[in-house]
């Protein structure tokens, strides 16, 4: 019940944070970037037409698996994907439950589409021309995690490198008081059983019963981005951009943990990571 | 990539719900009577009132989902729940799920689901209360319930099952991919069980949604017809506990794609659903004539059956018997993938294999072995096809790990 992957490409992208060493800037001064009133990408990967449309899903995500990609030296056509997500698209939620209230027989056919929990995993697969599998999966609060774990469970079952995508949107005024997060934002990385140039860190993984650790992100920009779905996926990814080895437990719904155990930096990893399946067969 | 063959898990137990009725007889029976439990809509179930007019329909509606949840389960109350708690209930499933925890400890059983609606028609209903400019109150909307994840976080606590809880949602294929994950967690020790599945449940999004799309019949669905217009919305639930061994039910393999083509439309060679399908024979170290009946995806649109044809017609021969159940009971969607399993467990165990009910004049253009009525034959291995939206593909095999026939034939 633990194995180990290495890290390629980490990507981050919100408004005012338009990549991975912006983030690493801002958390390593420890200073809060201007996250309000930035505008969210454009998704380069769709047609010049399609990118001012494009969803903030879609956006943040297809944003993200890009310039994971680009950083990891992988062509988007040879990997499977998971992609995580809390909440999904708000905004779309607002829109067709808003339609649906007043006027159900004029809801917009591509509203309904981009509304799916997997819209953003199909159109990364058309953007790169993939027909690797994709997944789209969610657990509350613990998305980040357990999109993760779906990851890591796919690179090491069949021993591949695997894109994992972590994306959120903000929720619109009405949904304001139900559903948190203030931050749009996305997170991508390739984990792989191989050792690569590309490779920036490697972990181990296991799953325990949950105890003390656990802790959020210390940094002010970390604070501020978990206030969205990605909640303790921050620590980790905060941990990653300062290059801070060391172990980040994340909660799983169900009340396990998933324990990071991070050599982070330009350290190579001590031990190397087992290939294949790991655990009882 | 290669696709090492499984180590062996099969499901100990199941039971799943539709409109044909509750648990594995109500199921069983439907099938041997090729019965249509397609009926008109009733507006309670979107919204109505205030709604004015609903499309021209028919749906695969269950009855007696208007009692409340239990009360200590109250604030997971909507009808996704309420479908799924009632769908525990038949065939001991209870019984089983509660053995495999004392059997394996809680934090070994992990709870894997597949859904497209979750509790969408909670989130629905408080927008219907709302006026101009007024937020909702998260009285009248729980943020456990506005999340695609209500229902796998209701089972974690209905059943006191502490291992990882993971909701899959990838349109109609969601809760076929949930039996490629719960392998994997099998696999690779990370549970003992997996309790895999799906629920979707009638709600405003899905029929305004497939209706703007264009896709909702009028009339009852006539999968490969000459003359299909569209799919009737359906809900179900379906379950299934997996564990490593063999036996009856056993996961011979499964594969996943996407098609990289388009939103709502499917490659029109089926060339990314032929992708998981290779991948599905490959792990089972199959040939497609080893396939003794296959769960059709079979949604009666004009474009999906004509796709799912050139497949059918690339790959498979008159040895399998190829059938659709959404003229019995709609098109579950997000329980899809575990409805065309279950209808694939049924035929393993009891050599039932559905009609594809409705149909009347089968489209002289498209591949001509569709059963179209019910039939009983031998079923040592059983397939099933769920092609989404996002152009995501999953082809589940399953096969009676005690029958002898359908040893390895190369894939």
């Amino acid at each position: 019940m633990a194995g180990g992957a290495y890290l390629h490409g980490p990507a981050f992208v919100a408004p005012a944070i338009p990549d991975w060493q912006a983030l690493a800037d801002a958390m390593a001064r420890d200073e809060l970037p201007a996250t309000t009133g930035g505008r969210l990408p454009r998704p380069e990967l769709l047609a010049a037409g399609d990118r001012r449309r494009a969803p903030a899903s879609v956006a943040l995500a297809l944003e993200a698996g890009r310039m994971a990609l680009a950083a990891g030296g992988h062509t988007g056509a040879a990997l499977p994907s998971v992609f995580t997500s809390a909440h999904g698209d708000l905004a779309i939620v607002d829109t067709l439950c808003s339609t649906l209230a007043t006027t159900p027989l004029e809801v917009s056919p591509t509203r309904f589409l981009n509304s799916i929990h997997n819209a953003p995993a199909g159109l990364w697969s058309m953007a790169t021309a993939n027909r690797q599998a994709t997944t789209a999966v969610t657990a509350g609060r613990y998305s980040f995690a357990t999109g993760l774990l779906e990851a890591l469970l796919q690179c090491a079952a069949d021993d591949q490198a695997v894109l994992f995508i972590a994306y959120e949107t903000v929720a619109p005024e009405r949904l304001r008081r139900t559903v948190g997060g203030r931050v749009p934002c996305a997170f991508a990385m390739i984990v792989s059983s191989q050792d690569a140039p590309a490779s920036v860190a490697s972990f181990s993984w296991s799953l325990d019963n949950r105890g003390a650790g656990c802790h959020g992100p210390r940094t002010a920009p970390g604070r501020s981005l978990a206030d969205t779905g990605m909640d303790n996926g921050m620590a980790f990814i905060e941990m990653l951009a300062l290059r801070e080895p060391g172990v980040c437990p994340l909660p799983l719904s169900g009340g396990q943990v998933l324990r990071l155990d991070l050599a982070a930096g330009d350290a190579r990893p001590v031990a190397p990571p087992p290939s294949g399946s790991t655990g009882s067969q | 990539m290669t696709a090492p063959p499984l180590a062996p898990i099969h499901v100990t137990a199941w039971s799943a719900t539709s409109a044909l009725g509750a648990g594995r007889a109500a199921q069983l029976a439907g099938v041997r009577d090729g019965r249509c439990a397609l009926r008109p809509p009733c507006g309670v179930d979107f919204g109505y009132p205030p709604l004015a007019a609903l499309p021209e329909t028919v749906v695969g509606r269950v009855d007696g989902l208007e009692t409340p949840l239990p009360a200590s389960f109250s604030r997971w109350d909507c009808r996704n729940n309420r479908l799924a708690w009632a769908a525990l209930q038949p065939d001991g499933l209870l019984a089983a799920v509660r053995a495999a925890r004392e059997r394996h400890g809680p934090a070994r059983v992990a709870v894997v689901m597949g859904t497209s609606t979750a509790s969408i028609a909670v989130t629905e209903s408080a927008y219907r209360g709302l006026g101009a400019g007024e937020a909702l109150d998260p009285a009248a909307l729980a943020p456990e319930l506005q999340s695609v994840d209500s229902l796998t976080a209701f089972l974690q606590e209905a059943l006191a099952l502490h291992g990882p809880g993971l909701t899959v949602s990838t349109a109609c294929s969601s809760s076929a991919k949930v039996f490629c994950t719960a392998e994997r967690l099998l696999r690779l020790g990370v549970a003992d069980a997996v309790l895999a599945g799906g629920v979707d449940s009638l709600c405003a999004s899905t029929l305004f949604g497939f209706h703007a799309l264009e896709l909702v019949s009028a009339r009852p669905c006539r999968p490969f017809d000459a003359a299909r217009d569209g799919i009737n919305i359906g809900e179900a639930a379906g379950f299934a506990l997996l564990e490593r061994g063999t036996g009856p039910r056993q996961l011979l393999g499964y594969g996943e794609s996407s098609d990289a083509h388009h939103l709502s439309a499917p490659d029109p060679e089926g060339a990314g659903a032929e992708r998981a399908l290779d991948a599905a024979l490959a792990r089972a170290q199959l040939a497609p004539s080893a396939i003794d009946h296959l769960q059709l995806h079979g949604t009666a649109t004009r474009l999906n059956d004509a796709v799912e044809s050139h497949l059918l017609a690339r790959r498979y021969t008159a040895a399998t018997t190829a059938s659709s159940s959404k003229g019995m009971i709609g098109h579950t969607l997000g329980a899809a993938g575990v409805m065309g399993s279950a209808f694939c467990w049924l035929a393993l165990e009891t050599g039932d294999v559905p009609g594809t009910i409705n149909t009347r004049e089968p489209d002289p253009a498209l591949w001509p072995h569709v059963a179209l009525e019910p039939l009983r034959r031998d079923v040592a291995v059983a397939a099933t096809h769920n092609f989404a939206f996002g152009g995501s593909n999953c082809v589940l095999v399953w096969a009676d790990g005690a029958a002898s026939h359908h040893q390895s034939e190369g894939a």
